[in-house]
């Protein structure tokens, strides 16, 4: 279950909105302007066919009740007088009925007897439906009606035959039989409708046209529900309207009535063209429904996306959450690794990274502090109850020495000297470890770093000599002036210079340099510490082996946070250099290895250097032997 | 004398007996055919026969086109009378009956120069034109009215 709190959720659920929402937007909009497009021309077209069809239907009628009107004038219709027995008529009625597809053709005298037909079988007998001397259009002649003689439906064409020998006398009646048939034939003429269905109703809404009756049946079909409208109609112009059919369906519907003519009696016809709404609709719907399917696709593709790059996201930022909560929970600073990506997330882990660095750091100099605190207080203590036996212990060593001089008990002299000597060492120890834990903070001045250099050198000759150990002062020329305590300088002279008499082999070798640097820019190849502060903040202590470039360091390595003209001093030697167990602790008060040594010359060297806002970094030399780099700010 | 009282008789007959009209009136009309026409004479009945369709072929073997005159012209109601010896209600019910069966009443052509000329130029044709009018290009065939 994914929550909607997660990157994951948000993400997955910002995809989801902004795929869907536009796909059924697009959608919907892609389906209103195609139906609004579509539907008035559908209208029109339904429009346009009902009115084609209703020309087509008039052109038709008027041509049959023009034929009928014609026949009805020729010379042969006298014969009616003779009852045709010629069969003239009945002959050329016969020849029609053939040409123009009639069921029949009859001449009714005016006994409404029929005097001459297409069918001999009608001779002779009256037509029911034809009023005695009914010579003009009569009210049937719109009704399409069933003829159980010819088992078919018919309109029927009526046209008085005039007497040509007697003007106002009619001789009969022509009366012509079309087979409902033929009107189904203009209706469906020259279909490509496609799904439109055209139909002629009368205004009963009885189908004439469009669809057949079913076999046998002596009744026209109806259309449920048109008939009534149908009588709204009239007038040339076509009408579309949409309409619920019975079974409710939606149709849209062209309707026009059969306009009027004097040929033709007046019928109260209708043509309609008319297609299903759905239907009609269907290519829009259609084109509708790909936009969805293909939009839904997209979505999906989207969403696994979505669901690839949140979890892309989501997962360091979730490990790095783990880490957190552990060093949270468990309060152990525990090593992030690098991130995989340089983005914001990968920017995130190496500030977290940073942070988790300083706070080992803070966390080494809280124990360290801690410790020298302790130590302080208990130096304090020691010293004061220490230096007055010492004092006295010495004194005493001093009288006794005097006193065996005269004796010439040269041996005792000496035993004396041991005790007064080691009784200044341990009083140096303890100025020390006073120094030390209180320490004092650096009086600055202008002082010559060279000076303070070949002094401290020039002290430490001697103990070089007892070694076989060469100094080399390689700071020559002017070197600029330092900002600083020269009475604590000398002391980190002393003390790492010592060091490195210390570390060497006899004929041994230990350089002291000095380079004015610009700017951190300026240095190659050193490894300073980042998040110095300056004055007030404490200067980190980098041991790293540069024989590996820099890149075999403790990892914990960057440039310099020093600003503005340093000057770095360099003190090399070409002793064993620096191993890789002390490397960690090189800079921690008793920590010492060496024989004699008690651990706070170098921890005494980072504490001034940090008071003068500068740092020091320990490392090896390519070339073999240590080398100690303080690099101090000429502004102090 | 003896003549006279002939025709005397005759006319007390036809007076008092009441022998029918037709068997003393004299045809009005003639019937014509093609000169090439082999038949030199025929009974009313085979004429009458020929105009109901009951003869339709010619002793050669020749189909008969008999022709008539217009239903409301003279020498129409003449052959009628004679020839068919029926009213025109009695031919109307024998054609409408004759008509039903799939036959049709003889052709009609509209004035006698059109039967003139028609007969003139079909062997098998056979018509009639009012008596005295000329018959050029035809052959006259005398009648027998002798049933």
């Amino acid at each position: 279950m994914i929550s909607l709190n997660s990157i994951r959720g948000k993400l997955l659920l910002y995809a989801a909105v902004i795929l869907i929402l536009p796909t059924l937007i697009y959608g919907l909009l892609v389906y209103r302007s195609a139906r609004d497009v579509l539907e008035p021309t559908i209208r029109e077209q339904l429009a346009d066919e009902a009115l084609r069809v209703e020309s087509a239907l008039r052109e038709f009628l008027i041509g049959h009740a023009q034929h009928v009107r014609g026949w009805a004038h020729i010379d042969i219709m006298r014969e009616i007088v003779v009852h045709d027995v010629d069969k003239t008529i009945s002959q050329f009625l016969e020849a029609a009925r053939a040409d123009y597809g009639y069921l029949d053709l009859m001449v009714f005298d005016g006994k409404g007897l029929c005097r001459a037909s297409s069918n001999p079988a009608q001779l002779g007998k009256t037509f029911v439906e034809i009023a005695p001397h009914s010579v003009s259009s009569s009210g049937d002649e719109g009704r399409i009606a069933y003829s159980p003689d010819h088992a078919a439906f018919y309109m029927k064409f009526v046209a008085p035959v005039p007497d040509p020998d007697r003007d106002g006398y009619y001789l009969g009646t022509l009366i012509a039989l079309l087979d409902r048939s033929a009107l189904e034939d203009v209706v469906n003429a020259g279909r490509k409708r496609g799904l439109m269905e055209v139909l002629l109703l009368d205004g009963e809404g009885r189908i004439l046209a469009g669809e057949s009756p079913p076999p046998g049946s002596q009744e026209l079909p109806r259309r449920a529900g048109y008939g009534g409208r149908s009588r709204h109609i009239s007038g040339a112009a076509p009408v579309v309207y949409n309409r619920m059919d019975s079974d409710g369906r939606e149709f849209i519907v062209g309707e026009v009535a059969l306009r009027e003519n004097s040929a033709l009696p007046k019928l109260d016809w209708h043509v309609l063209a008319m297609m299903p709404r759905d239907t009609a609709l269907a290519p829009v719907v259609g084109v509708r429904n790909r936009v969805f399917i293909f939009g839904s696709f997209v979505t999906l593709i989207g969403l696994v996306l979505a669901w690839i790059i949140s979890s892309n996201i989501s997962k360091p930022i979730k490990d790095l959450t783990e880490i957190t909560t552990r060093i949270a929970d468990k309060g152990a600073l525990e090593t992030i690794p690098d991130p995989h990506s340089a983005d914001e997330v990968g920017q995130l882990t190496l500030s977290f990274q940073k942070m988790v660095d300083k706070l080992s750091a803070a966390q080494e100099e809280l124990i360290q502090s801690a410790k020298l605190a302790f130590l302080g207080e208990m130096a304090a203590g020691i010293a004061h109850e220490i230096r007055t036996p010492l004092g006295i212990i010495k004194n005493s060593a001093q009288l006794i020495e005097r006193r065996l001089e005269p004796l010439d008990d040269a041996e005792g002299a000496e035993f004396a000297r041991f005790i007064y000597e080691e009784t200044d060492r341990l009083n140096g120890f303890v100025t020390d470890v006073l120094n030390f834990s209180r320490p004092a903070p650096p009086q600055k001045s202008e002082a010559d770093v060279a000076a303070i250099a070949t002094r401290a050198l020039h002290v430490l000759k001697a103990e070089a000599a007892k070694k076989e150990v060469t100094l080399h002062n390689r700071i020559e020329g002017e070197t600029p002036l330092l900002m600083c305590d020269s009475g604590q300088i000398y002391q980190v002279f002393l003390n790492i210079v010592m060091n490195a008499i210390q570390a060497c082999e006899p004929g041994g070798n230990v350089e002291v340099s000095a380079t004015l640097l610009n700017g951190p820019g300026e240095r190659s190849g050193t490894r300073g510490s980042s998040g110095h502060d300056g004055e007030g903040g404490h200067a980190r202590h980098i041991a790293g082996n540069e024989a590996a470039g820099g890149s075999g360091g403790n990892g914990a390595a960057g440039d310099s946070a020093l600003s503005g003209p340093v000057l770095e001093i360099s003190i090399c030697d070409d002793g064993p250099g620096i191993s890789e167990e002390l490397r960690d602790t090189l800079f921690t008060p008793f920590s010492s290895k060496r024989e004699g040594g008690i651990g706070l010359g170098l921890a005494i060297v980072q504490r001034i250097v940090t008071a003068h806002g500068g740092e020091i970094e320990a490392g090896n030399r390519p070339e073999g032997g240590a080398r100690f780099r303080v690099r101090l700010p000429l502004s102090g | 004398m003896l003549r006279a009282w002939l025709t005397r008789g005759m006319i007390f007959a036809v007076l008092v007996l009441g022998v029918p009209a037709w068997a003393f009136e004299k045809p009005d009309f003639v019937v014509i055919v093609h000169p090439s026409n082999p038949v030199s004479a025929m009974s009313r009945l085979d004429l009458e026969r020929i105009y109901r369709k009951d003869i339709k072929f010619w002793p050669d073997g020749e189909h008969v086109i008999p022709i008539n005159a217009p239903s409301s012209s003279k020498v129409r109601a003449s052959f009628n009378k004679t020839v068919l010896r029926s009213s025109i209600d009695a031919l109307v019910t024998f054609w409408n009956r004759k008509y039903f069966g799939g036959e049709t009443p003889p052709l009609v052509l509209r004035s006698s120069d059109a039967i003139l000329s028609y007969v003139a130029q079909r062997p098998n044709a056979i018509g009639y034109v009012p008596a005295g009018y000329s018959i050029e290009g035809t052959r006259v065939v005398p009648i027998r009215f002798d049933d």
